[in-house]
């Protein structure tokens, strides 16, 4: 009895190859299929459903209304707040010019689009963040040292149909927080779009 | 020819590189991207270092993407603007057939940073004449 089974058991050869085939076949999806997450983050914007729901409802602070004209290209061509105007034509020089190199770095080949379109986005980030200061001063100036009151006030958009979104965003950014270190402290929550106006 | 067979019972230890390939499997296996069909590459995000983190509610969030020719991708799709009217009608009906109100759901425009903020708001009163009235604004997040 005990002669045939350690015969039995010491020659028991399992064949690795078809799991290690599968195995490496798993691996090698995976690792295609890999991708790189892009971290992405939100802004909340603020629109009552309908025009008399929002004149119902009675806000104590005026908004502040930001101003934004475009270019027929649809490049930024002037940013107001309460009809003020906040930046320079120098600036508003270099945003274009950066809207405009993004623009030709897509127009490009495919031939090494994104490297292009990176360093494009490169230019148009560092201009934004010049005019996102130039925003958040005026809108600081507004409320004086009372950042409390910012909470409650209300962002008005006033854009130029065609204008380019990209410098939206810089202003939303511009207005709903200000970058302190590794902090941010939180400006204006409430934003909203103005009404369309009716087209000529 | 002879030499050969003493060869042959070379028995290669297969324990090791079979610990280590399961563990990369497992490795890719979780950092695999479900959520692919929501980042679509046919758009551009602009970028911010603001915006907050993207939040999870219960109810799935409707997703419009805008390209930046002022199309919108639907359901992996691109469409017009001018028919997502329909397509927002049938989320609409859907929404309503499993009790939900389309005003609780969120909806998130991904909007590609050279498309035109007209287009943006457009999709935005499509929204709001189907009942939806919760909307983000979504961006890429640039570290500081």
């Amino acid at each position: 009895m005990a002669k045939r089974e350690s015969k039995l058991v010491s020659k028991i050869d399992i064949n690795m190859t078809p799991m290690i085939d599968v195995v490496f076949q798993l691996l090698t999806f995976f690792m295609l299929t890999l991708k790189s997450v892009v971290v992405e983050g939100d802004f909340n914007i603020r629109m009552p459903l309908g025009a008399s729901a929002g004149a119902a409802e009675e806000n104590p602070i005026p908004p502040i209304i930001l101003k934004m004209t475009a270019t027929p290209e649809g490049y930024l061509s002037g940013v107001l707040v309460g009809n003020k105007p906040v930046v320079d034509q120098a600036l508003i020089g270099e945003l274009q010019a950066a809207g405009g190199a993004i623009e030709a770095a897509f127009a490009g080949g495919v031939e090494g689009r994104a490297k292009r379109v990176a360093a494009a986005r490169k230019t148009m980030e560092a201009a934004t963040g010049t005019l996102v200061q130039a925003i958040q001063a005026r809108i600081l100036d507004t409320f004086g040292n009372d950042l409390s009151q910012a909470e409650l006030t209300e962002l008005e958009l006033d854009c130029d149909p065609g204008l380019k979104y990209e410098y939206v965003i810089g202003a939303i950014n511009a207005a709903s927080g200000v970058v302190k270190g590794d902090q941010v402290v939180p400006l204006i929550q409430k934003i909203k779009f103005s009404p369309p106006k009716k087209a000529k | 020819m002879a030499k050969r067979k003493s060869v042959g019972s070379v028995d290669i230890d297969m324990t090791p590189m079979i610990d280590v390939t399961f563990q990369l499997i497992t490795f890719f296996m979780f950092t695999l991207n479900f959520s692919e069909a929501v980042q679509d590459q046919r758009v551009q995000l602009p970028t911010s270092q603001v915006a907050k983190p993207v939040e999870n509610s219960d109810i799935e969030p409707l997703t419009l993407q805008l390209m930046d020719d002022g199309r919108v991708i639907y359901n992996g799709e691109p469409v017009a603007l001018a028919a997502l009217g329909d397509y927002l009608e049938n989320e609409k009906s859907v929404m309503l057939a499993a009790n939900k109100e389309p005003a609780a759901a969120t909806v998130v425009v991904r909007a590609d940073g050279r498309s035109k903020t007209g287009d943006v708001q457009q999709i935005i009163r499509n929204c709001q004449e189907k009942g939806f009235d919760k909307f983000v604004l979504r961006a890429e997040y640039r570290g500081r």
